[in-house]
């Protein structure tokens, strides 16, 4: 967009501004980002609605990625520390970040929250946006990759209704597949739906009750780390 | 959902623009809504009422120029509308696939008094 301050005044009436409305978070993201570069770490913005799942695949993948990689966890709810005290127990940094009625995470949010937490150390940073499926595909944090997390009984209809967050993430997991014999969700539906409107989605149905996808999904991880490793 | 704070961001927009010139009053604003952004211009609109009150701006009017999502194919170059959010050229069936309109959200200019 065009950088703020190329206003220029029209007679006495119209000023021009075209300054991006996100353009505030956008560069507070960029500023983050290259927190995160420094320190050479690995960020992923876990994005769903309530219940999706995504302290479930967060946890799953932790258990089996936190013997080789330095994994930490920030947590972006409306209220409780729920989520948090959940990943605690796994024994990796966390931080809860409560929004108290906000409906996503922003990025001064996690800037604010970095100066808490001690960030440099890590390899892997998970970030879980407040349950929401609308505001967060608006709002870069300094990410590498957007993860949505979808689970079977939301529906399969989820990426025709909600399209931006699939446009702008980089992988659907598809949680909760141990209940498709429950649901009717009809899965290839929802995989044409979610690739046209991105092509370069990865997609990888799992289930944590089951274990079933858990290795996909912590081998698309690691690859993401081994790229970062290789950038160094 | 989030109307009311890009509302309080917008305010904050104004100020900065109209610093240091010499204006009584805010009259209207001009915003490039893409059909792809997810905001509401209704709930957008009515976020601003309430969060432009005892401000220059309050009162304004937001004027929204809505833009379509448009494509264009990065393979035969072809632009197209994209409907039903189907991101693959109508043209050659590729999928790969640039916006040309439609993400698009800024304030373009306002009206002053």
């Amino acid at each position: 967009m065009t950088p703020e301050g190329c206003r220029e005044e029209l007679r006495n009436v119209k000023i021009k501004v075209l300054t991006d409305i996100f353009k505030a978070n956008d560069a507070v993201a960029e500023k983050n980002r290259a927190k995160f570069r420094r320190s050479e770490l690995a960020v992923f913005n876990l994005i769903g609605s309530p219940g999706a799942g995504k302290t479930s695949v967060i946890e799953v993948a932790i258990g089996r990625l936190k013997r080789n990689y330095r994994v930490g966890v920030i947590e972006g709810d409306i209220a409780t520390s729920r989520d948090a005290e959940r990943i605690a127990k796994l024994g990796v940094e966390v931080l809860q970040i409560n929004t108290h009625g906000g409906c996503h995470l922003d990025a001064n949010m996690i800037e604010s929250a970095l100066g808490k937490f001690a960030y440099e150390s890590l390899d892997l940073l998970f970030i879980e946006n407040v349950g929401n499926l609308v505001c967060p595909a608006g709002y870069a944090l300094g990410e590498d990759a957007k993860i949505v997390v979808i689970s079977v009984p939301e529906g399969h209809d989820k990426p025709a209704k909600y399209p931006l967050i699939f446009r702008n993430a980089s992988l659907m997991l598809l949680n909760k597949i141990d209940l498709l014999p429950y649901c009717n969700f009809d899965v290839d539906a929802m995989k044409r739906d979610a690739l046209g409107i991105n092509p370069a989605l990865d997609v990888i149905p799992i289930s944590c009750t089951t274990g079933e996808g858990v290795d996909e999904w912590v081998s698309w991880l690691e690859k993401r780390l081994q790229r970062r490793n290789e950038r160094r | 959902m989030h109307e009311l704070s890009i509302a309080s961001n917008l305010i904050e927009i104004v100020k900065h623009a109209i610093e240091g010139q010499e204006v009584s009053r805010v009259t209207s604003l001009r915003l490039v809504i893409g059909a792809m952004s997810s905001v509401l211009p209704d709930s957008l609109a009515f976020a601003f009422e309430v969060v432009s009150k005892g401000t220059v701006a309050e009162n304004a009017r937001l004027d929204f120029d809505k833009k379509p999502l448009v494509g264009r194919c990065l393979d035969c170059g072809g632009e197209f509308p994209i409907r039903d959010y189907l991101f693959r050229c109508r043209e050659c069936g590729s999928p790969k696939v640039e916006l040309v309109t439609g993400k698009e959200f800024f304030l373009e200019s306002i009206e002053c008094e």
